[in-house]
């Protein structure tokens, strides 16, 4: 028996690979309320993909990091796109969880807190500030030492001098998270 | 709520200023330090006041990292169903233990979490001498702030001493003044650690010789 014309092959084909590598990493930084548009973004990504192999003829495979990078930005630019365009009622998406927050008093808060914060590492010593947004984003004294091309203990320092500095501004101003 | 819960809150705030929101690229570039120094502490600068561009960079991060950084910043939170498992077994200890400090109002404001524990380094049968009443526990973190207190053991106060950096405090012989040879003491102490989150002994015991 000869190979059926026609027939779908069991084996993906590299393309087909990629642009499943691709699809994992959209959704891997879709929210839930985006996720409707993951076919779309997809496409922009792997047109953004095809885009930067054109550069050498697509001669080679793109690696890990710029497929995860360009899936990233494609999902971000669509999130903004759509903020800006308001085309999502965001109040009722699902990215809002927990039955805290569907309290809208404490969205309320947390904003207000939110601005507090943010007013306050404006208000902080620059090293600190820094210092204390990458540790309030979740980085470590490790990680955020390297970005910032400190050494350990001067970043862990300023770490916790800038908390320091944040809970005395935000007692100044009322504000207790 | 905490700090860095607040900070990031603000995700689905609309920028204060759009236009100056770095593009999703230099987001990513910068989480990865594929920036200069200049760029990259505007870009960081940007988050302090923009919530989404900020949701973008943790977005960005990698997950084994952020994992790994979140052990780094609090390894205890990976441990928090156990730590608040502990905190009611000993809640409970506490109770048959220390039942006579138990029904006295005020013990409470000492007994928050026992998340990661302090240890006295004295033990409970300690007998301390006058000019010499020195109070020592394990230290929690490097950079831990204590509180402690110290009671007689109907909670009248005899001494705090607040901010302290290493994890001892000598009573002074002023404070003990009126403290009666023999007596039990109740100490505890609560430490502030480098993220603002707090831990707090159980009551030790020491009595004055």
């Amino acid at each position: 028996m000869t190979a059926q014309s026609g027939q779908p092959s069991a084996e993906p084909t590299p393309t087909a690979l990629l642009r499943e590598r691709i699809r994992r990493d959209v959704a891997r930084f879709c929210p839930p309320w985006l996720r409707n548009e993951i076919d779309d973004i997809v496409q922009v990504a792997w047109m953004r993909l095809e885009a930067a192999r054109g550069k050498d003829d697509g001669r080679s495979s793109p690696g890990a990091t710029l497929i995860t990078r360009v899936a990233f930005c494609a999902t971000m630019d669509e999130r903004r796109r759509l903020r800006r365009r308001r085309e999502v009622a965001l109040e009722e998406s699902g990215e809002v969880v927990g039955p805290e927050r569907e309290q809208p008093s404490y969205a309320a808060r947390a904003a207000e807190i939110r601005r507090a914060i943010g007013e306050c590492l404006v208000a902080m010593r620059e090293g600190r500030s820094l210092a204390v947004t990458l540790y309030l984003q979740g980085h470590g004294t490790a990680s955020a030492a390297r970005l910032l091309g400190w050494g350990a203990v001067k970043t862990e320092n300023l770490i916790y001098r800038g908390l320091a500095d944040l809970r005395r501004c935000l007692a100044a101003k009322g504000v207790a998270p | 709520m905490r700090l860095d819960e607040a900070f990031r809150a603000g995700e689905d705030d609309p920028p204060s200023d759009a236009a100056a929101c770095p593009s999703v690229e230099r987001i990513w570039d910068a989480v990865h330090g594929d920036l200069a120094s200049t760029p990259m502490r505007d870009v960081i600068q940007h988050l302090r006041v923009c919530g989404p561009c900020a949701a973008e960079w943790r977005a960005a991060m990698d997950p084994e990292v952020r994992g790994a950084e979140a052990a780094l910043i609090a390894p205890w939170r990976r441990w928090a169903p156990l730590a608040a498992a502990a905190v009611l077994v000993v809640g409970v200890g506490l109770v048959v233990v220390l039942d006579h400090v138990d029904h006295v109002p005020g013990v409470e404001s000492m007994r928050a979490t026992v998340g990661r524990g302090i240890q006295s380094l004295i033990g409970d049968d300690a007998v301390l001498p006058r000019e010499r009443f020195l109070l020592r526990w394990a230290a929690v973190e490097e950079d831990a702030r204590y509180t402690v207190k110290v009671d007689l053991r109907d909670l009248t106060p005899v001494t705090v001493a607040r901010d302290l950096h290493q994890p001892e405090f000598l009573v002074s012989a002023e404070a003990l003044k009126n403290v009666p040879s023999g007596a039990t003491l109740v100490w505890r102490v609560e430490a502030t650690l480098v993220d603002g989150s707090r831990v707090a002994s159980k009551a030790f015991l020491a009595r004055l010789e």
